[in-house]
């Protein structure tokens, strides 16, 4: 089977040292270039009201950080983009204060904590703030979270003709989930997908579904296994250094997403860091 | 692709619920408008492992307290065995094991739809958590403390290969998991697709929405005049998609967001409308030619309102329709394939279900809402999920070239 054909043309990422896109891009091309400092606090996004930021799940803020800057990134409006929205394991604080409540006192559930708890309440949240009736979905495959979210997008693009944004994201858990998860760091990422060229494109992907073995696949480094979201790594770090090689996302037990990424433009569109 | 040309067909399907397991029960069910809704008992706490209860009826499944097969007992939590029983009836698994003989099990798609998936797992460890902070007892499985524990425990319990992930956007769940294995199918990354929702009753759910005010006391009522909330349900439905036409094929699927509000419809159902249109957009089929409409129909007066009001608009209230939810409660991200299993049967063998326990309707409704069930030739039909998020999925199902009643 030949290959799909999909392009980038928006970029967004999330860690707490590098808190945009530019920063990570940087690093990754420039890997002398010192890291902006640790422990920035999460991230305000602009499209929410100073009362929704401040009440806002870690999950909604990351997501939609994200989201905000690979739709800016790409210069389309929201409405007219479906959406994909996948996590390991949705917003764990969220969860954690749930079931402690659950255990002494349940009829205190908090309403606004139960929708915060449910797994498609970012993807909700960003359809309502961004005034979008396009399609959202929401979904998750554990480890390979990343990689099957990149399918759907990717199958929604390709079927449905459509530009579709991608938002990858999973904080970091808190109480006894930290042990069960590993899920340590937040770390949100994102892609606006579309299905054509276009004068704003950043990246060609062209993509399959290969039945592979998945430990063929690439894995994310060993630094990185602290994130939930960790899958998607070595896509971005190939988007920032794009070396001609595909990359390969595990999707268990037998196949892998090959993606060939190649640069459409001679001057990245970021701005480098000076040091 | 004109995505119109590209056909899929149902070669197998299951469902259980309160009503019981298997097509056979719930058709019995259907001819008799049998209600599976009952009040939660002390008895029901005992058996979710829940000290208290809110006060409301659910649809619970019986038969949940036999754990999982010896070989499955690190998968072991309360949904999961929701998802075994409901594997195991009409022929399901065998249909499973031919489909991926003839193709290879890494040609099987699976993407499964849940809200509550494996959390009761979650929330009773949160009764052994140690001075450190710690559970006592952490799972040998980390897998079970996630979202995707039941698209994995289903990949394991059939031996699927192919791409697998669980989509969890609320009650559309399970109808948005057909429409992405139709996409899976229609790209050629599978030949055919296992789908389908499973939800079970927990604290989560129960006193999550007990929070918004949603629950009735009473056995829920949709589209009657005196309906005040939803009951919960449990359900796990299945169905086996391949590629090609076939007697029992998907018509069309849309799907849309409300940008309106995370509990609440979209007060005119602009969203929903919007899902309408993409799914019958497909075939030409104008929605009041469609023989049956199987409703969201939750019973909350905003649902239920909104739902009626699309009815009129873009079916000019000429189809019958119903909702199940009297029978079977609110299977939230089950919905959406427990509500297609009851299409197909409709297709199959004619009857459309009545919105049981519903008398009084709510007289600005439509005279199509169906109390009591009936039989009818049945040739197309379609299916609302609605849910939180705003998220709407319309599918429609038709009888292709194959034989029917």
């Amino acid at each position: 089977m030949n290959p799909f054909q999909a392009f980038v043309q928006g970029v967004g990422f999330w860690s707490r040292q590098w808190p945009d896109w530019a920063t990570a891009y940087t690093h990754w091309h420039q890997p002398m270039a010192p890291a902006s400092s640790t422990g920035t606090p999460l991230p305000s996004p602009r499209c929410l009201s100073a009362g929704d930021r401040r009440r806002a799940a870690q999950s909604v803020s990351l997501a939609l950080e994200v989201g905000q800057q690979a739709l800016t990134d790409a210069g389309l409006q929201a409405d007219q983009v479906l959406s994909v929205f996948t996590s390991a394991h949705g917003d764990l604080p969220t969860i954690h204060d749930m079931c402690s409540t659950l255990v002494e006192h349940p009829d205190l559930v908090s309403p606004m904590r139960f929708l915060n708890s449910i797994h498609n309440a970012a993807a909700g949240y960003w359809s309502q703030v961004m005034g979008s009736m396009a399609a959202h979905t929401a979904l998750s495959a554990h480890r390979s979270s990343f990689a099957a979210g990149l399918l759907e997008a990717l199958s929604q693009c390709q079927a449905e003709g459509q530009p579709v944004l991608l938002v990858g994201y999973d904080t970091a858990a808190t109480g006894p989930l930290r042990e069960t998860t590993g899920s340590e760091q937040p770390l949100a990422l994102a892609l606006l997908i579309t299905p054509r060229q276009s004068g704003h494109s950043k990246y060609r992907l062209d993509w399959q579904l290969n039945h592979t073995p998945a430990f063929m696949g690439n894995c994310p480094p060993n630094g990185v296994s602290q994130f939930g979201m960790a899958d998607g790594w070595p896509l971005f770090e190939r988007l920032a250094r794009t070396d001609g090689l595909p990359v390969k996302l595990p999707l268990p037990p037998s196949h892998c997403l090959e993606i060939g990424v190649t640069a459409l433009e001679s001057e990245p569109s970021v701005i480098l860091v000076k040091p | 692709m004109d995505r119109a040309l590209f056909p899929v067909h149902v070669s197998a399907y299951t469902l259980t619920t309160a009503l019981g397991s298997g097509q056979g029960a719930h058709l019995r069910a259907i001819e008799h408008n049998r209600s599976g809704l009952q009040p939660l008992t002390d008895r029901a706490a005992k058996e979710l492992g829940l000290q208290k209860l809110p006060d409301t009826w659910a649809g619970m499944v019986d038969g949940l307290d036999t754990a999982l097969p010896s070989h499955l007992t690190h998968w072991d939590c309360r949904n999961h065995r929701l998802a075994w029983k409901g594997l195991q009836t009409d022929g399901l698994l065998d249909a499973v094991a031919g489909a991926m003989q003839r193709h290879g099990p890494h040609r099987l798609a699976l993407v499964l739809g849940t809200s509550t998936s494996s959390i009761q797992a979650t929330e009773q460890a949160y009764h052994h958590v140690n001075a450190e902070g710690r559970f006592e007892s952490p799972p040998a499985n980390p897998v079970l403390q996630s979202l995707h524990a039941l698209g994995a425990f289903v990949q394991e319990a059939t031996g699927i290969e192919g791409p697998c992930y669980t989509v969890s956007t609320a009650c559309s769940s399970s109808a948005k998991a057909v429409a992405a294995a139709h996409r899976l199918l229609r790209l050629g990354m599978a030949d055919a697709a296992l789908v389908g929702g499973v939800d079970s009753l927990c604290g989560n759910v129960l006193f999550g929405f007990q929070a918004l005010q949603l629950l009735s006391t009473q056995p829920c009522r949709p589209f009657d005049q005196r309906r005040d909330g939803i009951n919960l349900g449990e359900g796990a439905a299945f169905l086996l998609l391949e590629k090609g036409p076939g007697a029992l094929q998907l018509l069309g699927y849309g799907e849309s967001s409300d940008a309106h509000h995370m509990s609440a419809p979209h007060p005119e159902g602009l969203g929903a409308e919007k899902a309408v249109n993409a799914a019958f957009g497909w075939s030409g089929l104008m929605p009041e030619a469609v023989d049956y409409v199987h409703l969201h129909g939750t019973a909350t007066p905003k649902n239920d309102e909104t739902e009626a009001t699309l009815l009129r608009r873009r079916y000019a209230d000429r189809p019958p329709a119903s909702s199940s939810k009297g029978m079977v409660g609110h299977t939230l991200g089950a919905a959406g394939a427990v509500g297609s299993a009851f299409a197909l049967m409709a297709l199959e063998t004619g009857w459309l279900t009545g919105t049981v326990n519903s008398t009084a309707l709510d007289p600005a409704f439509s005279p199509g809402i169906l109390t009591q069930s009936r039989r009818q030739a049945v040739n197309t039909a379609s299916v609302h999920a609605f849910g939180f998020g705003g998220t709407n999925a319309v599918l429609v199902w038709g009888r292709g070239s194959g034989v029917g009643p």
